[in-house]
């Protein structure tokens, strides 16, 4: 049952066949059991998730059943979820119990949904690896020697060792896409504006965008179904028809035109990465799509554009984390600047405080101009890329990531090099465009291989389609790793 | 040596809203302590900013009632700085882009009528509150 997918859980419930209880159960049982040796999750709550599974049993006693009604989902911990710790992998909310529920939340809560726990993350979302939670690292199920991936490391590891059903992310700068490529799953960033932000901690606002982590992209249209959607107390949050996700799931692909940017599969791409990548494109014209080539001459600007915008940005966001309402304190402090600066000092760790420093730097009197707007006026050149390629193709193709998952240590000490293993993902948040990931395969050391599909703004359901359509003739999404 | 005394005033003004700036809380005067203050007000982790859509009715009636330019884009900005009453770390003001540029108030100052040129009116929240401010030069 740990295996099925969201449809065939919610089929079983409808018929009465097991109870939401008996599911979340299951599953609560195999994170306890599993969570001490992989951390997928920061906080495991069995009271509060049992409670919500017995109020999806008595939904479906009285026929009031949705398509996510009694299905335990893992969320990410940058989510607020009243009752719930959200610590947003920071020591600086460890004890932090939210009053009030995220838009994301509600809407899970509002479908009859359980959450099933709060899953590990990079802290505040800033990491590739999921090394810099201060909650500590998380394996990588396919390989314990190597990282998830990040931020989004521990829903990616919980959906991939089957410890949720499906899960939760947040992708910045390919902060779901890249640990769904390294743990083998299935996860899709939408177009900027379509899930809302609201209770949802801030990172860089004009990037941040929540979106669903799941086995097979038609999970992940199942997910999308419940998370997108208007919501006023997001004022970037579109006011659009709501959209039913799986309309084009069985759309066939005959006619597709799929672009490949050469700046994707250039020097820095790893020969095994590559080469499942060329396989899963072959396997699409066999199904009768056709490849063209096209350029994103920008790509190499996107990493320094984007660390110059995210810091910016995150250093103004992350400035409410100052002791005096809630959150980390210090104990010992003289006057007001002191306990600012030492519950700040103690509450943050390095690679937070890194980049407050880069962005306050980039922000300052005298150097705004230089970098800030400089980097917008990059961005602006950068979505250009993505229209003008979209004038000769339907999607884009490519590998997530230049390699498969590497070693836990191997780049925490090395930021630059951390940064660049995001160089495929980060120029579709500075484009606000939707981005996919599905599993294509293994590299040479046995772990995962991540296809990127990015569509154009919207194009949601149509992506969602192209990547099911793969995944009705492979079965690389239904693999799943070997666990303890 | 001849002098001209050139005299600035920066005035700020509580809007007449029922509802805050940012926030749909209540800002009706003499309620407890406390009582009057939502998340987004206290900024918990996540929440978002939603701008009252009176709050700009009203500064637009200042503009017109004062001849001066509606701008359209106009453009909110932080200002970074920290306080204990300042929650989220950053005031939310205008730079550049104010919502009302230039335009002019005549008064009678002893029979005689004189012209204070206004500068910009911009809207901003103060505290857990709003007003809008005037510079006039």
């Amino acid at each position: 049952m740990l295996n099925f997918s969201l449809k065939e859980l919610a089929d079983l419930l409808a018929a009465k066949k097991i109870s939401s209880v008996e599911l979340t159960t299951e599953f609560l049982r195999r994170a306890q059991a599993l969570n001490p040796h992989y951390n997928a999750f920061i906080t495991l709550n069995e009271d509060l998730s049992l409670a919500q599974a017995q109020a999806a049993d008595a939904m479906i006693a009285a026929g009031r059943v949705q398509p996510l009604t009694g299905i335990p989902i893992a969320q990410k911990d940058i989510f607020c979820a009243k009752d719930w710790r959200t610590t947003c992998g920071s020591k600086m909310l460890e004890s932090f119990i939210s009053p009030y529920d995220a838009h994301v939340i509600e809407q899970f809560n509002r479908a009859g949904a359980v959450n099933l726990g709060k899953t590990n993350m990079d802290e505040f979302a800033m990491g590739s690896s999921n090394e810099t939670s201060y909650f500590g690292t998380v394996k990588n199920p396919w390989d314990n020697a190597a990282v998830p991936g990040g931020s989004s490391g521990g829903s990616a590891c919980a959906v991939a060792a089957r410890m949720a059903a499906a899960a939760t992310g947040t992708d910045t700068g390919g902060s779901i896409r890249q640990p769904a490529a390294l743990c083998g799953i299935s996860g899709i960033k939408p177009t900027y504006g379509v899930v809302s932000r609201y209770g949802m901690i801030a990172f860089a606002s004009s990037l941040d965008q929540a979106g669903p982590m799941a086995k097979s992209a038609e999970d992940c249209a199942l997910m999308m179904n419940v998370m997108a959607g208007f919501d006023e107390r997001d004022s970037t949050s579109l006011q659009r028809e709501p959209e039913n996700y799986l309309r084009d799931l069985e759309q066939p692909l005959k006619g597709l035109r799929i672009g490949l940017p050469k700046e994707y599969f250039a020097e820095g791409l790893s020969a095994d990465v590559a080469r499942a990548v060329e396989a899963a494109l072959a396997e699409y014209r066999t199904l009768g799509a056709t490849t063209v080539d096209i350029s994103l001459p920008n790509t190499k600007l996107s990493v320094p554009v984007y660390y110059v915008l995210a810091p910016a940005e995150a250093s103004s966001n992350l400035s409410r984390f100052d002791g005096v309402r809630y959150g980390h304190r210090a104990k010992n402090y003289g006057d007001l600047n002191d306990m600012y600066s030492k519950s700040r000092s103690e509450g943050f760790g390095a690679e937070v405080k890194r980049r407050i420093l880069i962005g306050t730097y980039v922000l300052s009197h005298g150097y705004y101009d230089a970098y800030y707007l400089q980097a917008q006026k990059i961005r602006r050149l950068i979505a250009q890329d993505f229209t003008a390629a979209f004038q000769k193709c339907d999607v884009i193709m490519g590998p997530t990531t230049p390699s498969t998952a590497f070693n836990l240590g191997e780049k925490s000490g090395d930021p630059v090099s951390m940064y660049l293993s995001d160089i495929y993902t980060i120029a579709v948040n500075l484009a606000g465009l939707p981005g996919l990931s599905i599993p294509c395969g293994f590299g040479d050391n046995g772990r995962p291989v991540g296809l990127q599909i990015i569509g154009d703004y919207f194009s949601e359901a149509k992506m969602l389609g192209v990547a099911h359509q793969y995944q009705r003739v492979t079965d690389w999404h239904q693999l799943s790793p070997k666990v303890m | 040596m001849n002098w001209e005394i050139v005299i600035g005033l920066e005035v700020h003004t509580q809007l007449s809203t029922v509802s805050k700036i940012f926030s749909g809380a209540s800002t009706a005067f003499g309620a407890e302590p406390n009582t009057q203050a939502c998340a987004v007000d206290i900024a918990l982790p996540g929440v978002l900013p939603v701008l009252n859509k009176g709050a700009v009715e009203r500064a637009i009636r200042l503009g017109l009632a004062v001849g001066g330019k509606i701008n359209s884009p106009s453009i909110f900005a932080r200002k970074n700085y920290f306080y204990p009453d300042l929650p989220k770390g950053y005031q939310i003001s205008q730079y550049e882009l104010p919502i009302v540029e230039g335009g002019s108030v005549l008064i009678l100052v002893e029979g005689v009528q004189k012209t204070v040129r206004l500068t910009r009116a911009h809207l901003e929240e103060t505290r857990v509150n709003r007003c809008t401010r005037i510079s006039t030069a």
